[in-house]
Formats: C-alpha cells, structure tokens, sequence
C-alpha cells in the first residue's frame, strides 16, 4: 500500500491539472464579457463579487462535471455497447434505443428554457406560434421525444449494419428543408421555423451526446470491422438526433396549422413585464442549490439508472470497475449542480448584462437597472429648451459621479402626490445611429463572433467529443484543433443569427442556402469528417452557449422589435458544420499531397 | 508437436488500408487484427507559415494490421502485398514478419484458415509478381510509455532516419492496487515501436531510453525482439519535390540493387556511450476477448508480474458472414524467464485453482526479446 503523503501528492496532481484545465477553457469567455462591458461598453459590472464567486463554481461545476462523464456516464454507455448486440434481440435493442432517446429529452433542462422563451410571443402576430407554446407545450416536448427517440434508433442501426451517414444526411436536410418552405406560403407557418430548428439544436445536451457516442464506441466495436470506417465509428447519432426533431416539430404544427381554427384560441395574453418576470422566476429557479441540485439529478440519474438497469437486469452483466463508476456518477451529479448555479450567478449574468446594453453599440437604450426616483423632486429646476425644429421641450440636470447629465422631463413620470420623479437614464449609441449604421452594427456582430467563440471553448460536450475523436484517431485528429474550428464556425453561425434578428431576415433564407451548401460539402467528404462535422454542430448548443445566446437574442430582439427572437441557435448549429467540413477538405488535400499519388485518395470508383 | 507460423504485421497509411484489406480478402486471408495508430513526418515550414504551425510534426493516420500464415506462405504473401501496395515507393508503409513457434492444437481461432486450393495459389504468386526487396536482420524496439512522451521521442527518431509508430494502450500495475486511488493515475499509455536494422539497435534503444527518460521511474518500458523480412518505411519528411526522384526513392533503388541497407549509416550508428543494465527476457502476448484482459493482468500481479499493457483490437473477419463478433484485447508483458517459468506453472496448475481456472483456457504467445530495460531491473 502507499503512504498517507504519496497519496496526497497523487491527489493534488489530480486536481490540479484537472482544475487548470477547466480555468483553461472558461477564462477567455470571462474575460472578453468582462472587458467588454467594462472597458467598450464603457459601464461598470453589477454585483461583482456574486458574479465572481458563479463563476469560481463554474470552473469547479466543468471539473466535477468533466471527470464523472468520463469515469461514470461514458464507461455505462460503452459497456452498454458492447454488450447489446450479443445479448438482445434486434426489437430489444430497438425498443431500448427509443426509450433512450425518448428520456434524454425530458431529462434535457434547454427545452424549458426554449418554452419559456416562447412565451414572449404575442398571439395577434404570431397566433400559431403562440398556440403551440402555450396550449400544446407537452405535445412540443413529446414530439421533439419522438424525434430523438427515432433518431437513436435510426443511429443504432447504421451502427449494427454500417450504414454510411451521408445518404441519411442528404434525405433528411432536403425533408427539413421542403417542410420549411411551405413557411414561404404561409405567413404563420413562418415562425415555427426558429422554434423548430432551434429545438433540433438544443435537444443534444451535455449528458446525452457523452453517453449515446460512448454507446456508439461500444457498439461498432462488437460488430464486424469493415475496411472503409475509419475513425467515423461511433459517431453520427447526434447528427440525427439534430435533424429527426426538427421533422417532428414542424409536422406537428403543420398538422395543427390545418385542424385548428387559430382564431377561436382562447388568449393567453401576457405583458412583455410579465414574461421577463416569468423568465426570471425560471432562470431563479436555478438560483437555490436545492432546486440546482434537483436539475442536475433530474438530467443525470434518470438516464444512469436506466442503463444501469438494462446493463444488470437485462443483459446479466457485472461493471468492472463498480467503484468508479458510481464516483463518476456523483461526480457529474456535483459537476452540474455547480455548474448550473455558476452559470445563474455568474455567466449567465454577465451575459444578460452585456446582452441588455449590447444594443447602445448603434441605438440608444434605457438602462433599466439605474431606474431612479427623486424624492421631494422640485418643479422649479425644470427647464425649457427649444430644439432645432422649433419646438420646445422640457428637461433638467442630473448630477452622478461628476457627470452631469441633461434629462427630459416627462410630466407623467412626476407623481404630485408624493412629490417623487422617476427615471430611467438612456444610454448609447456609442458608435453611429440606426441598424444601417455600420460602425454600430460592425461592433454588435464582432462582439457576437468572439463571445460565441469563446462560450464554445467552455462548453463541456464539445471538449468531451474532442477527448474521444483524440483517443480513438491516436492523436492523428487533436482536439485543439476540432474545439477551434467549431469554436470559429460557431461565432460565424451566431453572428449570422444576430444579424438576422437585428435586420429581421427570414430564416429560410439563411437556412436553405447554407443547407445546400454543407450537402455539397458532405458530398466532397470521407465519411468521418462528415460523422464528426454534423454531430460537432449538434454538440456546441450547451449549457455555456445557450443563455449566453438567448440573452443576447433577447436584447437585441427588444430593442429591434423582432417579433420572436428564435433562430440564432439554429445558425449556430450550421455554420460549424461548415468549418470542420472545410478544414477536413484541407486536412484531405495535405494527405494527398503526401501520398503523392492520384489513386490513393479514397474515393468511391477506385476501391 | 509444434510448428512455425510468420506473424505479419503490416503498418499501412489509412487512405491505403481498404486497398490493403481487399487484396488480403482476395488471397483468401480473413483472420485480421487491426489497431488504429499514428505515425509523423518532419514537416518542413518556409516563410510565414512556420511562424503559424505550432509542431513541425505532420501526423498521420496509420492501420496496424496483423494476421499469422503459415512459414511457407510468409514470403510470397509479403511481397504480394508489397507489389499490390507499391510499399517500395517510400512515405505509404511497412511490412514486417516475425516466427512464432505454436503447439499444435493451439492458437487455431486466430489463424487464417485456407483451403489446399488456396495455399496452391498462394504459394504460386511469387513466381506472378515482380521480386520485391525483403530485408532480414532486423530489430523491432517497442516501448511502452505514459501518455504524451511519444511525441518527442518521435521527432528525434525521425531526425535520425528511422520512422516510429504509435498506437495507444492501457497500463495495468500499481494502478489497480490502490482501490479508488487509481482514478488519480492515468490509465492511457502509449506503445511506440520503430524497426532498425540489427547493426543500430542497441544504439537507437539507448537514445530513445535518453530522450524518454526511461532510466527515471514511472515513465517507460522498452525492448527489442527479432525481425525476420522486411521491408521498412524510412520516409521521415515531408518537402515538395524539386527533382525527378525524391530522396527517399533514390535511397530506396540503391537498397534494392544492393539488396540490403548496411551501406546507410546515418546519425544512429553511434556506439552507445553508457552501459546500461539490460536484461533478457521474454514477451508474453495473450490474445482473449473483450473483458478477460483484467483478471488476467490481476492474476499476474499476484505473481509479482506488474506492468502489463492493453490493447483492444478491431476484428476484420473477411471470411465470414457473421455481423457481430466478440471484440478482442491483446495483453502484452515482458517478463524475465523465472516470472515466465512462473506463470506457466500457474497457468498448468489453474485448472485445480478456481481463482484461475480461466488462465487454462486462454492460449498464450512467446516472443524472445533480446534485451529489455526497465528503471528497475525486475527480480
């Protein structure tokens, strides 16, 4: 046995390297939204020291988190896989398949956050759109299920008989796509669009992307090896588990768009201060760690449990390392119970800041947060300015910190009774007016880029499916490399989102081309980049992306009056698609370079 | 009654290996192991380029396949392979045999199993195929060792002329006596091997123990076992080609015309300056399905033979129609001939053992290593 100081040596090590890993990957993203805001923005950050402290429990949530997918949840997933072929008849693997994918969803938490965003839409504009969130929401859920579920299956079985992704890719996106072209007929069938690709993208979360590919690695290799795989093995289900949800959204409304007469729907109408509360409510619901605590059970046990079960019930298999796995368990358990109350006190809070004031950047906001009342307000320093087109307006000075400011005086916002004033001091715009302005509209997106990237490097699936395509590749395809260029695409992809609230394109029009263009791409592709291209896109929607986004999405959605703040996810999800086809495409041209020789380049016809 | 097999093992770029794979389907060869590795280049960085490129290291994606025939078939079935792969063009991959001696009786699922027809066509390629160089006198160096040294390693190997392989495995050992303490030590270890002629080995082995700190405990294990044929690949840099031939063909012709390689005496051909403590041993390969690798590396560790790795290995059965196959691990050790000796005798007695009974039924392969070394010789 080893000594009581060998050990703890051992286990500072551990720690250690894990911790500075997790600070490694999260510090670029704290940083740029704190230098952001403080040094651009030009305004301080609110409850600073809460902040910090969030976002201490961040890096300690993504440690815990990290190591308890890879001691507990992936080595379940891979046994599984490795078991299931041999022991379960096909309808038994099937059925399980199913119930997997089905679980995952109601385990997944993005999904009420995407509801209860939805609320913010308003029935007169959007009656469809309307309905579904708020008097169908368990049929959403149960159909994005549907999706996933069939999604598992379908993965599973590409597993078993090797099944080349790209044909499944090529009819699925066309599916996708024609149903969202009916949209062009129909005004209202136009905004499921942004809630139907977003759901595709937010229903592979940080639990279930580990655990479906570890199952995937256990699966392929039990199943005859076949000279053409490559690395690709295990992969791809994410990608369908991106797609099938979007087919199953966007029938069900089209099925609802026809039966439902949308004009007898009882109005559930809410003020927009309703909804912000309500979203506030569900964002504060993460707040206690008692509630923190039970997401994270809820997202992680459920699952666990079941292929535990299946794993000794039905398959009569022992765990090899029991100890472990169960510590991985409590490990993830830890992980996310921290990781979701960091990212409600810190990132996340961070990000609404920034998000809520990015818009000052080419209009001029209200800064609701500095909301002030002046007691004892007197009338007599209100003063009279004439403006250059003639007419008069009322205003008085300000003093804060050695500024002074002039403010307008609206009488309404004088309560006589109580002799009070109440204000909210406008901010912005920093550079130019408008949304054609360039300089103003160039710094939202630049800013959109770069937090996209950086909440990318942070996100904890993406780093888990770098880990697996490094050790099964040996190497050959390093991480860094995979994180950096999803990473870059995913700050393309949410710019591109940003711009389309900003300038409230469709987003078919975005959509359909680049669509088009990665079928193109795949087609040019082996079959492992295109396997971990596609489920790269579904794996960088997580925990650390999502708020950020929404919260930016809602900002500049206020501000521009969009009518429903949906789709920047869902372009999120492409554009990195494209970035790791592309650098594939480059990685293909150096082997070919290397080998020197026309015919050995793997393509279809010389094999 | 023992006999003598060839144990093939072919390193080949991954854009080749379905190439690979469908002439071994072709000649009625099915029983194939494959592990997925990576091998380098030294890339070279002109202008701006190089200050962007974090490693001058250009990896590449390999297969090592291997698969046993019978003696006979060894050497038409290599240069077969060599010929439908153009292997002699340098840069695309190596091919290199070793002689196992096999009870009868034993190792029957791993071997190919081939029709007479089949051996008659086999053994009439060569006369088919235009003569390839084979090479004897050679020297296989494996080195097991933590994750994250190979790479240096590697890049003074190439620099020195000789092009490594790396594949990953996994440690046994201290790890699995520490209870839940093992989580703390990786699992993951890296096996490199590289082949060198016979005249240089002993000086590569001593460089790659310098470069990897091998003398320092916890970092590595490293041996040598005999070659029998063949043909290695020594492209270890990547350039665009000014001439008609680069020079790596141009060595590879004056190989071929000497018929051998004694004449290239590069960097390596240094008598090692330190005496280090080397000694012999033997090389325990065990073959078993997924799963069986543990007890048996426990079993091990109460006999006081620590150290073991793990690998897990792809199937390709060509030859049969069944989708799903057992996966299977192969677990490898170095042993000195007293912990051999040991381990068969256990390995006789575990019938009577119930704690080792399944030790009687695995079927264990024997390598002689020429020497090994180890920060601390085992006892």
């Amino acid at each position: 046995m080893i000594k009581w100081h060998e050990a703890s040596d051992l286990i500072w090590v551990y720690i250690k390297t894990r911790v500075a890993e997790q600070i490694k990957a999260v510090s670029f993203i704290v940083l740029y939204l704190f230098f952001f805001q403080t040094l651009v923005l030009n305004l301080p950050i609110a409850d600073f020291p809460v902040i910090a402290f969030g976002i201490v429990l961040v890096v300690f949530g993504l440690t815990f988190f990290m190591e308890g997918l890879l001691l507990g949840v992936m080595p379940i997933g891979e046994a599984l896989g490795l078991k299931l072929p041999s022991k379960l008849i096909l309808p038994g693997i099937l059925l399980f398949a199913l119930i997997l994918g089905l679980g995952a969803t109601f385990a997944e938490p993005a999904i009420g956050i995407l509801r209860a965003m939805g609320e913010s839409v308003q029935q007169t504009e959007t009656p469809l759109l309307h309905y579904i969130l708020n008097h169908k929401p368990l049929e959403l859920v149960i159909s994005v299920g549907v999706g996933v579920g069939f999604a598992v299956v379908l993965g599973v079985l590409r597993f078993l008989y090797n099944w080349s992704l790209k044909p499944m890719i090529f009819t699925l996106v066309p599916i996708c796509l024609g149903l969202s072209a009916y949209a062009l007929f129909n005004q209202n069938f136009a905004h499921i669009l942004g809630l139907a690709w977003d759901c595709g993208a937010v229903t592979t979360g940080p639990v279930t992307v580990p655990l479906v590919i570890a199952l995937g690695l256990g699966i392929s290799r039990v199943v005859t090896g076949h000279a053409d795989e490559g690395t690709s093995s295990g992969f791809g289900v994410v990608t369908l588990a991106s797609l099938m949800p979007i087919i199953a959204v966007l029938l069900m409304a089209l099925y609802l768009n026809f039966t439902v007469d949308l004009s007898q729907v009882p109005s559930i109408e809410k003020s927009n201060n309703e909804v912000q509360a309500q979203l506030s409510t569900l964002a504060l619901s993460m707040n206690s760690l008692k509630s923190s605590l039970i997401t994270a059970a809820q997202a992680i046990l459920p699952l666990c449990f079941f292929m535990f079960i299946v794993y000794r019930v039905f398959l009569r298999e022992k765990f090899a390392y029991l100890d472990e796995i169960v510590l991985g368990i409590v490990f993830s358990l830890i992980g996310m119970t921290l990781f979701n109350l960091g990212i409600e006190m810190g990132l996340g809070k961070l990000g609404k800041q920034v998000g809520n004031v990015l818009p000052a950047a080419y209009t001029s906001i209200k800064l609701t947060t500095e909301t002030k009342t002046l007691d004892n307000f007197d009338l007599t320093t209100v003063q009279t300015r004439y403006l250059g087109d003639g007419t008069q307006e009322q205003f008085f000075y300000f003093q804060k910190d050695k500024k002074i400011q002039s403010i307008n005086f609206q009488s309404d916002s004088y309560n006589s009774a109580e002799k009070t004033y109440t204000f909210t001091p406008e901010y912005g715009p920093i550079w130019g007016q408008g949304k054609f302005s360039i300089s103003g509209v160039m710094m939202v997106l630049l800013f959109a880029f770069l937090m996209g990237y950086g909440a990318t490097l942070a996100e904890p699936a993406l780093n888990t499916l770098g880990k697996t395509v490094e050790d099964i590749s040996v190497g050959t395809f390093k991480k860094s490399l995979l994180i950096q260029t999803v990473a870059i695409g995913v700050g393309i992809g949410i710019m591109v989102g940003v711009s389309k609230i900003i300038w409230n394109i469709p987003l078919f029009w975005l959509l359909t081309p680049s669509y088009i263009f990665l079928i193109f791409l795949s087609s040019l592709s082996t079959e492992d980049f295109v396997n971990i291209a596609w489920d790269s896109a579904g794996v960088t929607t997580g925990p650390v992306t999502v708020p950020l986004v929404l919260a930016i999405g809602l900002g500049i959605g206020t501000q521009s009056g969009a009518l429903e703040g949906f789709g920047i996810l869902a372009m999120a999800s492409v554009a990195p698609i494209m970035s790791v086809l592309i650098m594939g495409l480059v990685v293909k041209r150096k082997r070919h370079v290397i080998l020197l020789e026309e015919d050995l380049v793997p393509t279809e016809d010389n094999a | 009654m023992t006999n003598q097999y060839a144990h093939i093992t072919v390193t080949i770029h991954t854009a080749l290996f379905k190439k690979l794979s469908l002439h071994l389907e072709k000649l009625g060869i099915g029983n194939l192991y494959a592990v997925y590795g990576r091998s380098m280049l030294l890339n070279e960085s002109r202008g701006l380029t190089s200050l962007f490129r974090s490693s001058d290291l250009l990896v590449e994606a390999v297969e090592v396949v291997y698969f046993y025939l019978p003696l006979e078939l060894e050497q038409p079935v290599m240069k077969s392979i060599i010929h439908h792969c153009r292997l002699d063009i340098p840069g695309r991959g190596s091919i290199y045999s070793r002689h196992i001696e096999v009870q009868q009786g034993q190792l029957e699922n791993l071997l190919c199993t081939l029709t007479p027809e089949e051996r008659t066509a086999l053994l009439s390629l060569e006369t088919n195929t235009q003569s390839a160089p084979l090479f004897s006198k050679l020297v296989q160096i494996q080195c097991a060792m933590s994750k994250g040294l190979a790479d240096n390693v590697s890049r003074l190997l190439l620099h020195i002329g000789f092009v490594p392989t790396i594949t990953n495995a996994s440690g046994t050992g201290l790890r699995d006596q520490l209870g839940l303490l093992r989580i703390t030590i990786p699992k993951q270890k890296e096996l490199l091997s590289v082949v060198v002629g016979q005249h240089e080995s002993s000086s590569v082995m001593d460089k790659i123990i310098s470069w990897g700190k091998l003398d320092l405990p916890g970092r590595g294990f490293i041996w040598q076992i005999p070659i029998e044929k063949g043909l290695i690949n020594f492209k270890t840099y990547q350039k665009s080609i000014g001439q008609a031939a680069s020079t790596e063909q141009i060595i590879a012709a004056i190989d071929s015309l000497k018929g051998n390689y004694f004449w290239r005496q590069g960097g390596a051909f240094v008598e090692a300056q330190t005496k280090r403590d080397y000694f012999k041993a033997i090389e325990l390969v065990i073959q078993v399905n997924e799963g069986q690798s543990l007890p048996i590396a426990k079993a091990m560790i109460k006999l006081g033979i620590s150290g073991a790795t793990v690998q897990d290995l792809k199937t390709l059965s060509l030859d049969t129609e069944e989708e799903i196959v057992a996966p299977q691990e192969v677990v490898r050790v170095v042993v000195t001939e007293a912990q051999a000796r040991k381990f068969f005798a256990a390995v006789e007695s575990a019938p009577t053992d119930d704690n080792m009974k399944f030790l009687s039924t695995v079927q264990i392969l024997k390598h002689r290593v020429i020497r090994a070394f180890n920060y601390r010789r085992p006892s």
